[in-house]
């Protein structure tokens, strides 16, 4: 009995002081309203598979990384255009007729290259990232916009190659197979933040630089590898979502970076940095493709959407703000 | 001084263009001991320590550190030797908890290469209490510690990593009169455990009640080096700011 006790209090402690707590509050929230309003109409499968987990599992892939970087202290404000790119860019290589693997490798390549081409903007020349990526989205867009008049192309077959292994679905309908991918990017990145050595510098990285300079930390490598692995899952992401829509348009994911930010803020991400979760970052995600869903499934027109998305980001900053922090100062 | 100290710097010279911020200055430090370095802005005491870390080298002059000449070109070099540089505002990441804290840069590992929680937790809980510094979890935030806290985690991490000499920048800098006390303690238990340190101020009131020796530089040369019986604190007070220049003025006041 004492034994529950203990157990049942540390439990209890563990929940209160989760960093990605008020995201997961939310999306209970936002949840319970739409059933509210239109039943259990937003969870059977075709809505949860095709409207939540499609577009969503894409933006979750990139939603991660972004919050990530942002713990770092760093901005990427390109990922949408990044994600286009990529997505875009596969196309061209399949009609050009190179091996889907072989063009896959290409554009995973080309959007690292374009994170370590922003990264070394950044630290080098000293370059708040906000202005070099701001930059980026503009130029990558541009290049997408070139590449393109305005729908890009591919030969099925080449599509399909991927869409047997990104949009297969499974578990009953429940979803696509690549929501598994988005699993395992999400235990790895969660186990790099929060259980090793270079987890613990991206924190110090956007907490406190001048320290983390002086334990030897090394935060300059940290957000160098950040700014990459953020580019590189954006485009990783792109070409999970134009094989498997089958499609891609030269403004696909515009606009998807400040969802990105707003994602990593509802789950606890800091602007100044050194502070965020992975798991928050996920669970902003899908709180944010829920409530389009959502309005769209009660008639508001969808013009709707983003008014929304601004009052829940809202709340939940004041959440994490004012909440969170009197939570921690009692229960740690 | 003796071949047997610490930290010995033999005549060292920092030219910054035409400004000869050190005009060859001897320091030492001996071990364990404790050394006040003081003087006013621009003296010259800041510039002499980042060359002791490695953040300047020395126009001229030696550095030697446990009987080894060294050449410390990077602050990474000067801390892999054993000296560790504590500025308050450098000292510690606010928004990390303490293990993290303790650990940054030094993480322990398990054998699949990943943080050893349980480990951090531990030793720096232990680090902590070795030092009487009571604090109920290692997983509260630095944000949540008071300023004399926040030295006592910084020393303590000295302390568990074995460095042989600590600088403390200012170390009871906007401290109350109780959390400076506290400080001090600190300090004397990091001589008790055979390592040494330089504090330096602009204030001798700030260094002179646990410095065994006080050395004050003005205009890049060293004034005055003596033990700190031999030596009163007023007359250190009229040295940083030019004795004799001020006895003038007083008199024309007066």
């Amino acid at each position: 009995m004492k034994q529950l006790k203990e157990f049942s209090l540390s439990a209890g402690k563990s929940i209160l002081t989760w960093k990605a707590l008020s995201s997961f509050l939310s999306l209970v929230a936002v949840l319970a309203f739409f059933y509210w309003q239109v039943g259990d109409i937003l969870f059977n499968k075709s809505i949860i598979r095709g409207s939540l987990l499609d577009l969503g599992v894409n933006w979750a892939i990139v939603a991660m990384p972004v919050a990530m970087l942002m713990i770092s202290g760093e901005f990427d404000l390109s990922v949408g255009s990044v994600y286009a790119l990529a997505a875009g860019g596969i196309f061209k290589l399949f009609q050009i007729g190179l091996h889907p693997l072989l063009s896959f490798v290409i554009i995973i390549v080309a959007c690292s290259l374009i994170g370590l081409l922003h990264a070394s903007i950044t630290l080098k020349l000293g370059i708040p990232s906000f202005i070099t990526t701001l930059a980026g989205m503009w130029f990558w867009r541009s290049v997408v916009n070139a590449m393109w008049s305005y729908t890009p192309t591919a030969p099925a077959d080449a599509i399909n190659y991927f869409d047997n292994v990104f949009g297969v679905r499974m578990g009953g309908g429940w979803f696509y197979s690549k929501f598994l991918f988005l699993i395992a990017i999400f235990v790895i990145l969660w186990i790099v933040l929060e259980r090793t050595p270079f987890g613990n510098s991206i924190f110090a990285a956007g907490g406190n630089f001048e320290a983390a300079l002086a334990r030897g930390s090394k935060p300059q490598r940290t957000k160098m590898i950040m700014f990459i692995l953020t580019s590189t899952l954006a485009g990783f992401a792109g070409i999970v979502s134009a094989t498997s829509a089958g499609a891609t348009m030269t403004n696909t994911a515009m606009g998807l970076e400040l969802y990105m930010i707003a994602a990593a803020v509802i789950g606890g991400a800091s602007l100044t940095g050194g502070v965020g979760t992975v798991e928050g970052a996920f669970i902003g995600t899908f709180l944010l493709r829920y409530i389009n869903t959502g309005v769209i499934q009660m008639g508001i027109e969808s013009k709707w959407f983003q008014g929304i998305v601004g009052v829940v980001l809202l709340l939940a900053a004041v959440l994490n703000r004012n909440f969170r922090n009197k939570v921690i100062r009692r229960f740690t | 001084m003796s071949d047997n100290n610490l930290l010995h710097c033999e005549n060292i010279h920092k030219y910054f263009g035409q400004v000869h911020a050190l005009e060859g200055v001897d320091f030492d430090v001996g071990q364990p001991e404790v050394v006040g370095l003081v003087g006013d802005n621009g003296a010259g005491k800041s510039t002499l320590i980042k060359c002791i870390c490695g953040i300047f080298q020395p126009t001229k002059g030696e550095i030697h550190f446990k009987g080894e000449e060294k050449e410390f070109t990077t602050p990474q070099e000067s801390l892999q030797a054993g000296i560790e540089s504590i500025q308050q505002d450098q000292a510690l990441v606010e928004d990390m908890d303490i293990k993290r804290n303790f650990f940054l840069g030094r993480e322990p590992k398990n054998s699949l290469g990943l943080l050893d929680l349980k480990e951090m937790r531990q030793a720096s809980m232990d680090g902590l209490s070795d030092m009487g510094l009571e604090i109920r979890s290692p997983d509260v935030n630095v944000r949540e510690l008071s300023g004399g806290q926040r030295q006592g985690i910084a020393i303590a991490r000295a302390l568990h990593f074995n460095f042989d000499l600590i600088i403390l920048d200012e170390p009871t800098n906007n401290l109350s009169i109780k959390e400076s006390k506290k400080v001090y303690e600190y300090i004397q238990q990091l001589k008790q455990n055979g390592l040494s340190a330089i504090l330096i101020s602009h204030a001798i009131q700030e260094v002179y009640p646990v410095s065994d020796r006080i050395v004050v530089l003005r205009n890049g040369e060293k004034i005055i080096d003596q033990d700190r019986e031999e030596v009163e604190m007023e007359e250190v007070e009229k040295a940083i700011v030019g004795g004799e220049g001020d006895e003038d003025l007083e008199h024309l006041l007066l």
